[in-house]
């Protein structure tokens, strides 16, 4: 039997994505709250507790309190494990429920690295990110710049290692391309093809264009309360029935091959132990997707296939529309919109409130979602299922 | 590396950034040169060679050592 719920959402806002201009990261979670409280039925005021993610840009910061117009509350702080940020929100917001510390938190991701003059490929890149005093000149020197190039080695080895190829990564892009194509809050609709996703250019080798994720101005905002709560208010609520992270260490020292193994061993295990299910049971999946390998090197590490084996795994295009395991069914952070652990989070509630319309999956009781940080350094799990559980 | 990520970088695109394990027990991030891109291969036997990298520095770099090393 599942185990019991540890919260519930009741709210979600997610705002217009992509090149929205003039208007700040704040300004954008200001609006996703808005839209979190109208969907939840509730009022500013009611909310008691206020988790903020950081960002790149680093303008996510605790004065956003004051911006947001909150004065009731009772837990407060902006927190950061990069990518894998949300998942250890959505899991501290449901432990300060149960302790008492609040009754109604609102978790909130907001970023707006995109202007006119610098699109996506700049937006994380150049001198106003990368300084060239100290050590990490030296690193400069080599021309060693940002995420692309660590998940471009960590895919470079797992190829090598197992026999990856460019077709594996390819057929979860093209996957997710068509789940985007149902989404009211994708980015990117057009068609694409295996054939397109190996015409797109290089970013990193082995990593092309449509292998990277998209880079977004916008906010997501997710409104958690406890179960009993959640029964009185509008939407169907969300359970969390379980939660975990794990930063495992450096994967990058002479002990490990760079980037094969993630924290999502230890992560997955333990947020399924909580939620007291197996890995059988999951019918579908919102998995952090940087680059396609990240999605791939998750489900291995989270046992749906052995190690080295995601490439296999996958080739059947079973994590696309009408595949065995539906998996980032809102295009994902590839072709959806990029908000961290935000972009799984999000699309995870959607199905277990069974409003995916045409997306929808045809099982949702228990849905496994993933966040990601750093160069597959850092690792969140949360399970959601619309069932309160056993217990 | 294909992207330009810093403009320092826009005349040196496409270049290779590597993980070197040394015999020495550290492994080091680092370029190879004297070779294709294209024939980079993960496992291959490299030495160092001392480069400037401007302002009077000299960094290490790696080449291939095929059939000298050890």
């Amino acid at each position: 039997m599942a185990g019991r719920t540890r919260g519930a959402v009741v709210g979600l806002g997610v705002t217009p994505m992509g090149r929205i201009y003039g208007r700040r990261a704040v300004d954008f979670a200001a609006d996703a709250i808005a839209l979190a409280l109208a969907d939840a039925g509730l009022e500013k005021d009611d909310v008691d507790g206020l988790l903020i993610n950081a960002n790149l840009p680093n303008d996510m910061l605790p004065g956003a309190q004051m911006a947001l117009g909150f004065r009731n509350l009772s837990l407060m702080s902006v927190m950061n494990a990069y990518g894998s940020t949300g998942g250890s929100m959505m899991q501290y917001a449901c432990m300060a429920i149960a302790e008492g510390l609040a009754t109604t938190v609102v978790l909130v991701y907001a970023d707006a690295p995109l202007t006119p003059t610098r699109g996506a490929g700049q937006s994380y890149s150049g001198p106003h990110r990368f300084p060239l005093g100290g050590m990490a000149g030296l690193k400069a020197a080599y021309g060693d710049f940002g995420a692309n190039l660590g998940y471009a080695m960590a895919a470079q080895r797992h190829m090598h290692l197992y026999g990856t190829t460019e077709d594996h990564l390819g057929i979860i892009a093209v996957g997710q391309r068509q789940w985007a194509q149902m989404s009211p809050w994708a980015q990117m609709k057009l068609p694409m093809t295996m054939a397109d996703h190996h015409a797109s250019r290089w970013i990193a080798e082995p990593l092309r264009l449509f292998d990277c994720c998209l880079v977004s101005n916008g906010a997501v905002a997710i409104v958690v309360t406890s179960a009993e709560r959640a029964r009185d208010l509008r939407q169907t609520p969300v359970h969390v029935l379980g939660y975990a992270q794990s930063a495992p260490g450096d994967n990058q020292d002479t002990a490990h091959h760079p980037g094969v193994a993630t924290g999502a061993k230890q992560s997955g295990a333990r947020a399924l132990r909580m939620a007291g299910i197996t890995l059988a049971e999951i019918g579908c999946c919102q998995l952090y997707d940087c680059y396609t390998y990240t999605v791939l090197v998750t489900l291995e590490d989270y046992g749906f296939c052995a190690k080295g084996e995601g490439g296999a795994f996958v080739a059947d295009g079973k994590l696309g529309p009408g595949g065995a395991l539906p998996t980032n069914t809102g295009g994902g952070q590839l072709s959806g919109f990029y908000m961290w652990s935000f972009t799984p989070m999000s699309e995870a509630i959607v199905q277990a409130r069974g409003q995916g319309g045409a997306r929808q999956v045809p099982n949702n009781d228990f849905i496994l979602v993933s966040g990601n940080g750093g160069i597959l350094n850092f690792h969140s799990t949360l399970v959601f299922s619309p069932h309160a559980g056993g217990g | 590396m294909h992207q330009v990520m810093h403009p320092g970088f826009a005349a040196e695109v496409p270049y290779n950034v590597c993980q070197v394990d040394l015999e020495e027990g550290v492994r080091v991030v680092a370029n190879v040169v004297g070779l294709p891109n294209g024939a980079l291969r993960i496992g291959m036997t490299l030495e160092a060679v001392f480069e400037p990298a401007g302002d009077g520095v000299r960094i290490p770099r790696f080449r291939s050592a095929v059939g000298e090393a050890r």
